[in-house]
């Protein structure tokens, strides 16, 4: 009776156990691989928007304060999106005609407001509040990025679970004094470990139940 | 071994049986013979419900488990019972596996492999269970220690994550083991098979098994290790489980001879399975022979020490609820005897106390339909114990004012008979695949009764 | 209306041009899927397609500004994975912080009268109603009906478009209709027209009335309310000469007898009264025990004779003898004591007690009572010299009506009624069998209907015009004391309602003005009464409407003179004991006379002394039940005065013998999606002549029986020391005698893992404590904690299979005799074991302690329901399907609470001590550099207690309220402590004060 396998199946028989361990490991490695990229996390990408709005020129070369919009930060959990009135304020001056800005002047006459598209959102379950990180030394770069450099605005951080654990475990590098919150690329004069440690005092900031889970879910 | 024993005894198989006569008997089964009718109507019956199982299940998870007889009070009831019952079953194929070969028992090689079989196939049912009761089976994995985005890990604390581990590692365990022991037959079957295709797919799984004396040399060696971690696995497998219900402070739960309990009521069940599935078979390949009353009567014998156990947990477990003093104790106890549930837990008391005192006799354990009988009683006794101990607990324990029974759906009864019926399909399918017989064993077994009867004489 | 709405109008038209009108809202299910349907809605009334469609993401809706909600649900083009939009205001309204809630002080009526609330809003979305603390009828309590007020704002089955002869028409039509219609009827002065009202007592919509009135000089009016206080003022007129309102003053009184009154639950200024009570019953931690004692004579349990330290069960006719023997024994003039079914020691007991007390004691008779039992309690606190102490007499609080039910449908006979307007109510459906309203109704040649519902009435109309909600327009109410209330709108009315202002002007032919320029019309006019010397009106409007009332507006009290000869005008004393059945009607906890009947809330929200969800029942005394062979559930045919209605029979502990009471407010059949078809109609059974009860009734077996949601199955406690009370005799004597129950944890570091109310110090350590002498059992709470928390209700089914949600529950206890038992309540939320069972259990980590807290990380569950196996207080609750959108039993998503997650199928849920409010006065707090001081965080339960049974703080606080309560009073004991949970949950031991010279004859 002919033998059904020449020799050469070992190998293959060998080869084939190796390569269902491997595919399994290297499936593993690419999942876990996935949820690290940009893409997994909406970051590095400017989505378009209704009107191209460019931080780089409102915030870096005009130097507006981030809340002259966005003027909830420092009262709500929201940090608030500007009503058209805002917008117009300045711009019932300048560039009344900008092509541009048609949408804006348009949103204003139909008492129709701007959508704009969302570029961070944490899950419905996350309750993140704006004002009580602000008020305790928490820059909005820490967060957001350099938005002074963004001409539309993109997401620095994937805003996983873990960057959030991260800095309420160690909160004191990200901390900066008042005057520095709103402040893009601000760096400490002094030693950062030395503030770090100052203003963790100065904020009273205990971090033995800031990792608990009702902090942020309700 | 003394013969005159022997000789006032049937024997375990016909004397005539030499080395190539089993081979071949247990091959054609696979693949000369013609398949019995009885195989496909069985069959048939078992894929009906499968179907059944697999309609349930899925529309559970589409719509979700308040399908099941649950509600407040009573959160675990069907599902959770019968994962514990399935496990036990599947105990006793590990243990005839690997403590019946440690102690070289006679009898062993005639219902090891589809005791094996058995073992593999009523883990896979006891492992569903747990996930289709989740509330949102979709995030099992959470259960997993694995690396994740939001750096969290399980509760080792949790009673529910040992579970987990255990009935994995014991699936593992398991397969390994029936694999291991398949393997010498997947050679001969590869030698033996007609079709070219059939020869391949043997050839495969025997992963080149050449029968050379280093083959044997590694396989007994591996043979006896995984043996020997048969009966730790089989004691902390259902111990944990049990563990599930023992580690809470549900009065009716919280008893510390659970483990115990819980292996040795496993244990007496899944042998009972093991006579429910060597009987039909046994005359269904004409294997009377093969598979004798003394077979069976070494089994009866096995069950009555287990069920003993059992019995005296009962006992047991009455006196702690009586001693403990404790008003909540005495509640449950009440509602058992007296309660809404009282029906079961009498029928349970009747059915695994009185019933098996019967295998005391010898004409009992001999006669083949009556212990077919028996064991199924044995099983669905078993079953309704689990089912008495996970839902009269709950259903009345501290507060009187969240009293409230609960009757299973028909969704529990679906999903319970098509489980039974997915490892029965599964297990009918394993005999038309491989001997249901292992042929090295029976070898093994003949030459070494030659080597007996030689010196005997 | 522009050309296109016409258009799709038209098409509408044509789609329902084959079904005949009666079947139009059946139709309109079906239509609502055409295109066209959605199209006309969207442009027509762009909200309510939204709400229509259930197309509004909670978070969504509430964190994104403003806008469009139908917009905002929509994808976006243009952007590869969109993670949503945001949109902003245009002009955001000044003071809006978005993310923030704003609160209104406004109010909320039922029948007239007024409760004042505080409404949370979200961005131009209320979500939340709680009481008003400054409103003399809330005093910061709320109850259920109020509560559920935001989900029945938002009920999709609201009348949604006004409508002629059941087709969709507009409001500017019916203007024009109506400016026709009065133009004509001005010549003849109003011939024929008439105006049926319900119970008014806004000032300012009186006076439109007269305004209407004096337009149509022979114009009627008639005033009906199905749960209406006409014996009441008779009774005043009997006693007095004239009307008059009472007004109680609980915290005065040292004994009180209540003759049939429900003045805890029912009565109007109940939750001031509770408030009042509850101050005389609660023991203070270092005080010497005292306590107030009530004797309620009831003719069937309410709230308040479960209270009561003695309970007499007499039928509710039988009560104005006992009534008479009372005033007989008190030697009230010219009173002879009739025969009485109430022991004659009694009688002498309670008078005596009486006596005792004079000017500290009270007599409360009942609304549903008859006016000479009023008439005698008038008499009797006159006697006690109560008047002016613990009574006190005001001008009525709602003039005289012109004329009633009865005298319309005479008129129609007579067909003097040409035209006729109901003003809000359903007389269709709730009027009084024998005055066959809808027959009548039917005879009259222009019928128009404005109410909030598409109901029963509606569908007998030919005009019928939506009613905007309370909290969608302005008004004014008067509470039982006469305050003035102001009802201020915080939304704009979701389904194009119209106000009462609107409908009288544009019905009258008249100039339409909204609400508010109607208002402050009138108050303009008349506000010198109330305002400071030399106030501008600009000033007095906003201040009052920033307190939501006007004050110094209560009515003033009256000395009036009881007439001498009360005693002639008495009616002959009736017999007490007639042969067979008596029939009494009551309103019901929940739907009270069927408006709320298509509130999930409500329905759901188990009945206060039976438990039930989802059915009204016919209650029987066991001894009844035992004497007619009826059994519990068992449906049975209701005799009365040649009418017959069937439905289940309820055995009910304390019922009085003979005595059979049915709710009014069920078997809706155009109920709206939930309210339809739930339970059985009583109305037919009432008649204008026995409004409230009657003898002769029959009652029949069927046999067959019939499934009720009961949400408590054992009614015993099995002699465990959950509920714990006693006598204050007994308190006096053994201060300790709470620990009696035995049930003390176990020594500390018994076990050999760190005990965990000794972890490194917490900075809180919240705790409740729950005072059972004080708690009533009224079940606001319960819904409170749904409001605030987000709990679906899931369907009588679904109770049924043992799912309800309810994360606070109120177990009602039973002890003593099964004819006159003492009931007791016990609110049960998660007890916040520091050793908590459920925690170690879960295998991912989802039930967790923080801060003192069992949280339940909602995203982390996955549902292997082991904490529920767990938990010794079955306090944790399961979504075993998805209850929380798409059910006809889920609340709309715009009446949800943003701070809270709605959870998905196949989680736990529980109480966390309101976590989400915890939280925000945790930020304030952080923001500050400071703690959190007590009082500042308050649960939902908490805030809505009418007797404030429940406190809640923290116990790292010196000196907080709770810590006091836990550390000091006597009373203090916790659930279980034995099992060794250390529930940071705790109670307060109830008490009762009987009275002694009654004791060896009572059970207490």
């Amino acid at each position: 009776m002919p033998q059904v396998f020449r020799p050469r199946a070992n190998a293959l028989a060998r080869v084939a156990i190796i390569g269902v361990v491997l595919f399994v490991a290297i499936w593993g490695a690419v999942l876990w691989g996935y949820y690290q990229t940009p893409y997994a996390g909406f970051t590095g990408k400017a989505p378009y928007q209704p009107v191209p709005f460019s931080h780089k020129h409102h915030v870096g070369a005009l130097g507006i304060g981030c809340r002259y919009c966005h003027n909830g930060v420092t009262r709500s959990e929201f940090a608030g999106i500007p009503p058209t009135h805002t917008c117009m304020t300045c711009h019932s001056q300048l560039w009344t005609n900008a092509k541009m800005l048609a949408p804006v002047r348009q949103s204003l006459e139909q008492d129709k407001p701007i959508r704009w598209v969302r570029v961070t959102k944490l899950p419905d379950y996350v309750y993140f509040n704006h004002s009580v990180h602000v008020k305790n030394g928490v820059p909005c770069q820490a967060c957001h990025g350099r938005i002074d450099k963004m001409p539309l605005v993109w997401k620095v951080h994937g805003f996983r679970m873990r960057f959030c654990v991260a800095c309420h475990l160690n909160p004191g590098p990200h901390l900066r004094p008042q005057d520095a919150i709103y402040t893009m690329g601000w760096h400490p004069k002094t030693d950062p470990r030395m503030l770090a440690t100052r203003l963790m005092k100065h904020y009273h900031i205990n971090t033995a139940h800031l990792t608990d889970c009702y902090v942020c879910h309700r | 071994m003394n013969s005159r024993v022997e000789r006032d005894k049937p024997p375990l198989m016909p004397p005539d049986l030499d080395l190539t006569s089993i081979s071949d008997r247990l091959v054609n089964i696979v693949v000369k013979n013609k398949t019995p009718r009885s195989w496909f109507v069985a069959t048939a019956f078992f894929v009906f419900l499968t179907l059944v199982y697999l309609f349930s299940i899925s529309w559970v998870f589409k719509t979700g488990v308040g399908l099941f007889g649950l509600n407040i009070p009573v959160a675990w009831e069907f599902p959770i019972a019968s994962t514990i019952w399935w496990i036990g079953i599947a105990h006793a194929g590990t243990l005839i596996s690997g403590v019946l070969l440690l102690t070289r028992q006679n009898w062993r090689p005639a219902i090891a492999r589809f005791a094996e079989a058995m073992a593999m196939f009523a883990i896979i049912f006891a492992g569903a269970y747990p996930l289709i009761h989740l509330g949102r089976p979709w995030f099992f994995y959470w259960l997993m220690p694995y690396p994740n985005t939001q750096g969290l890990w399980p509760n080792w604390k949790s009673p529910l994550i040992w579970d987990f581990f255990a009935i994995t590692s014991y699936m593992l365990y398991t397969a390994c083991f029936l694999y291991l022991d398949l393997l010498p037959d997947f050679a001969t079957m590869r030698d033996r098979a007609k079709h070219r295709i059939s020869r391949i797919f043997y050839g495969i799984m025997a992963l080149g098994w050449r029968n050379s004396a280093r083959h044997w040399a590694r396989f007994d060696r591996a043979n006896v290790i995984l043996a020997a971690i048969s009966a730790p696995i089989v004691v902390s497998v259902t111990g944990t489980i049990s563990l599930d219900l023992a580690v809470t402070i549900v009065p009716g739960y919280h008893f510390t001879i659970f483990p115990a309990y819980f292996v040795a009521g496993a244990l007496y069940s899944g042998f009972a399975t093991v006579i429910l599935i060597a009987v039909p078979f046994r005359s269904m390949f004409g294997l009377q022979d093969l598979i004798t009353p003394r077979h069976i009567d070494y089994i009866a014998k096995i069950m009555l020490g287990f069920v003993l156990i059992v019995d005296y947990s009962y006992m047991c477990e009455i006196w702690t609820a009586f001693y403990s003093g404790a008003p909540y104790y005495y509640g449950v106890y009440w509602n058992r005897w007296f309660g809404f549930y009282a029906p079961v837990y009498w029928t349970t008391y009747f059915l695994n106390i009185v019933v098996p005192q019967l295998m005391w006799f010898k004409r009992v354990r001999r006669s083949i339909p009556v212990m077919f009988v028996i064991a199924m009683i044995a099983d669905l006794g078993m079953w309704l114990e689990r089912y008495f101990i996970v839902v009269t607990s709950t259903n009345r324990d501290y507060m009187p004012s969240a009293w409230l029974p609960k009757l299973p759906t028909g969704w529990d009864f679906a999903v319970l008979l098509g489980s039974i019926g997915g490892f029965c399909l599964l297990l009918f399918i394993f005999i038309r695949v491989v001997p249901l017989i292992s042929m090295h064993d029976m070898r093994k077994l003949i030459t070494r009764k030659k080597g007996d009867v030689e010196t005997s004489q | 209306m522009s050309a296109t709405d016409k258009l799709d109008l038209d098409a509408i038209r044509k789609k329902l041009a084959g079904t005949r009108g009666r079947e139009y809202w059946k139709g309109l299910e079906e239509v609502a899927e055409k295109p066209e349907f959605t199209q006309f809605l969207h442009a027509e009334f762009p909200r309510l397609g939204a709400l229509w469609e259930r197309q509004l993401d909670r978070r969504t809706l509430l964190k994104l500004m403003g806008g469009s909600v139908a917009f905002a649900a929509a994808g976006l083009a243009g952007c590869s994975r969109p993670i949503g939009v945001m949109v902003p205001y245009v002009n955001m309204p000044e003071g809006e912080i978005p993310g923030k809630p704003m609160y209104f002080a406004t109010s909320l009526t039922l029948g007239g009268d007024a409760r004042g609330v505080i409404a949370k809003s979200y961005t131009g979305r209320p979500t939340f109603v709680e009481g008003n603390r400054d409103h003399p009828a809330s005093l910061g309590a709320i109850d259920a009906y109020a509560q559920a007020s935001v989900e029945q704002l938002y009920d999709p089955d609201r009348a949604q478009v006004a409508t002629y002869r059941s087709f969709p028409s507009s409001w500017n039509t019916f203007l024009e209709k109506m400016r026709i219609q009065a133009a004509a009827l001005k010549k003849s002065g109003g011939e024929g027209f008439a105006i049926l009202t319900q119970s008014i007592t806004s000032p300012s919509l009186l006076a439109e009335l007269d305004r209407v009135r004096k337009r149509f000089p022979k114009a009627r009016v008639y005033r009906y309310q199905p749960v209406g206080r006409d014996s009441v003022d008779a009774g005043a007129k009997m006693a007095f000469g004239k009307r008059l309102n009472t007004v109680y003053h609980f915290d005065q009184a040292d004994v009180i007898v209540s003759l049939d009154a429900d003045f805890l639950g029912m009565m109007p200024g109940h939750l001031a009264y509770a408030r009042q009570f509850s101050e005389g019953r609660r023991q203070e931690p270092g005080k010497p025990p005292k306590m107030t004692r009530l004797y309620a004579v009831a003719g069937t349990p309410t709230i308040t004779s479960a209270a009561a330290d003695h309970e007499m069960s007499v039928p509710s006719a039988a009560i104005e003898a006992t009534a008479r023997a009372l005033a007989a024994q008190l030697g009230v003039a010219g009173i002879s004591a009739g025969k009485t079914s109430l022991p004659a020691h009694w009688i002498d007991a309670v008078a005596d007690d009486l006596k005792a007390h004079h000017g500290r004691a009270v007599v409360v008779p009942g609304d549903v009572q008859s006016p000479a039992v009023h008439a005698l309690a008038h008499a009797i606190n006159a006697q006690l010299g109560a008047v002016g102490k613990t009574v006190t007499y005001t001008d009525p609080v709602e003039p005289e009506a012109p004329g009633n039910l009865k005298d319309l449908t005479q008129a129609i006979d007579r067909g003097e009624i040409k035209r006729l307007l109901i003003l809000g109510g359903n007389p269709v459906y709730d009027a009084p069998a024998d005055l066959d309203f809808a027959g009548r109704y039917a005879k009259v040649d222009e019928r128009i209907h404005w109410s909030l519902y598409p109901d029963e009435t509606a569908y007998e109309s030919y005009w019928h015009v939506p009613a905007a909600h309370e909290l969608e327009s302005w008004g004014d109410a008067r509470a039982y004391d006469g305050t003035i209330s102001l009802i201020q709108p915080l939304i704009a009315p979701l389904y194009h309602g119209h106000s009462a202002y609107e409908v009288l002007r544009a019905v009258s032919g008249d100039d339409v003005k909204d609400g508010y320029a109607v208002m402050r019309q009138y108050w303009r006019k008349h506000y010198r009464r109330y305002a400071k010397h030399g106030e501008s009106f600009d000033a007095f409007w906003k201040r009052s409407v920033q307190r939501g009332l006007i004050g110094g507006s209560a009515s003033p009290a009256r000395q009036p003179k009881l007439r001498g000869d009360l005693a002639k005008r008495l009616p002959l004393s009736t017999p007490t004991t007639p042969r067979g059945l008596y029939l009494q009607f009551r309103p019901d906890d929940a739907v009270w006379d069927g408006r709320f009947a298509n509130s999930a809330w409500l329905q759901e929200l188990p009945r206060r002394l039976t438990k039930l969800t989802w059915d009204n029942v016919v209650m029987l005394s066991p001894r009844t039940a035992e004497r007619l062979g009826v059994g519990n559930k068992e449906r049975v045919v209701l005799g009365f005065r040649g009418k017959e209605v069937t439905g289940p029979v309820w055995i009910l502990p304390g019922q009085p013998d003979n005595a059979v009471t049915v709710q009014l407010g069920y078997g809706r059949t155009r109920g709206g999606r939930i309210g339809s078809g739930v339970g059985f109609d009583v109305y037919p059974l009432r008649r204008s002549d026995a409004m409230w009860f009657g003898d002769g009734l029959t009652l029949t077996r069927t046999g067959k029986h019939v499934f009720l949601a009961t949400t408590q199955y054992h009614n015993t406690m099995e002699g465990r020391g959950l509920l714990r009370s006693t006598t204050l005799d007994h308190f006096r004597k053994d201060p300790e005698w709470v620990k009696d129950y035995g049930g003390e944890p176990p020594k500390l570091h018994e076990s050999l893992y760190p005990e965990p109310s000794e972890k490194p110090p917490l900075e809180y350590r919240w705790a409740m404590s729950i005072d059972l002498s004080a708690c009533i059992g009224c079940q606001a709470c319960v819904i409170a904690c749904q409001s605030e928390n987000n709990i679906q209700s899931v369907g009588k089914e679904e109770v049924l299979a043992g799912h309800e949600m309810h994360w606070l529950r109120i177990d009602r206890y039973y002890s003593g005799d099964m004819d006159e038992p003492q009931t007791y309540f016990q609110p049960v939320p998660c007890m916040q074991c520091e050793n908590a069972p459920c925690e170690y259990v879960c295998p991912v980590e989802a039930s967790v302690h923080a801060e003192g807290l069992n949280a339940q990380v909602y995203n982390r569950c996955i549902g292997t329901r082991d904490c529920s196996q767990n938990c010794p207080y079955k306090v944790r609750r399961f979504n075993w399907f998805r209850y929380q959108s798409g059910r006809a039993t889920s609340t709309s998503p715009a009446a949800e609470n943003p701070d809270v997650s709605v959870r998905q199928r196949g989680i736990m849920e529980k109480c966390t001590y309101c976590i989400q409010r915890i939280n925000e006065a945790k930020i304030t707090a952080d923001k500050l550099d400071r703690r959190i001081p007590d009082g500042a965080v308050e649960t939902a339960c908490q805030r809505a207690c009418p007797t404030q049974a429940i406190a809640f703080g923290d116990l790292e606080t010196k000196g907080s309220k709770v810590r006091r309560l836990t550390r000091e009073s006597p009373l203090y004991y916790e659930m279980l402590a034995e099992i060794n949970t250390r529930p940071r949950t705790s109670y307060l031991g109830g008490l009762t004060n009987p009275n002694p010279a009654l004791r060896k004859s009572e059970k207490t």
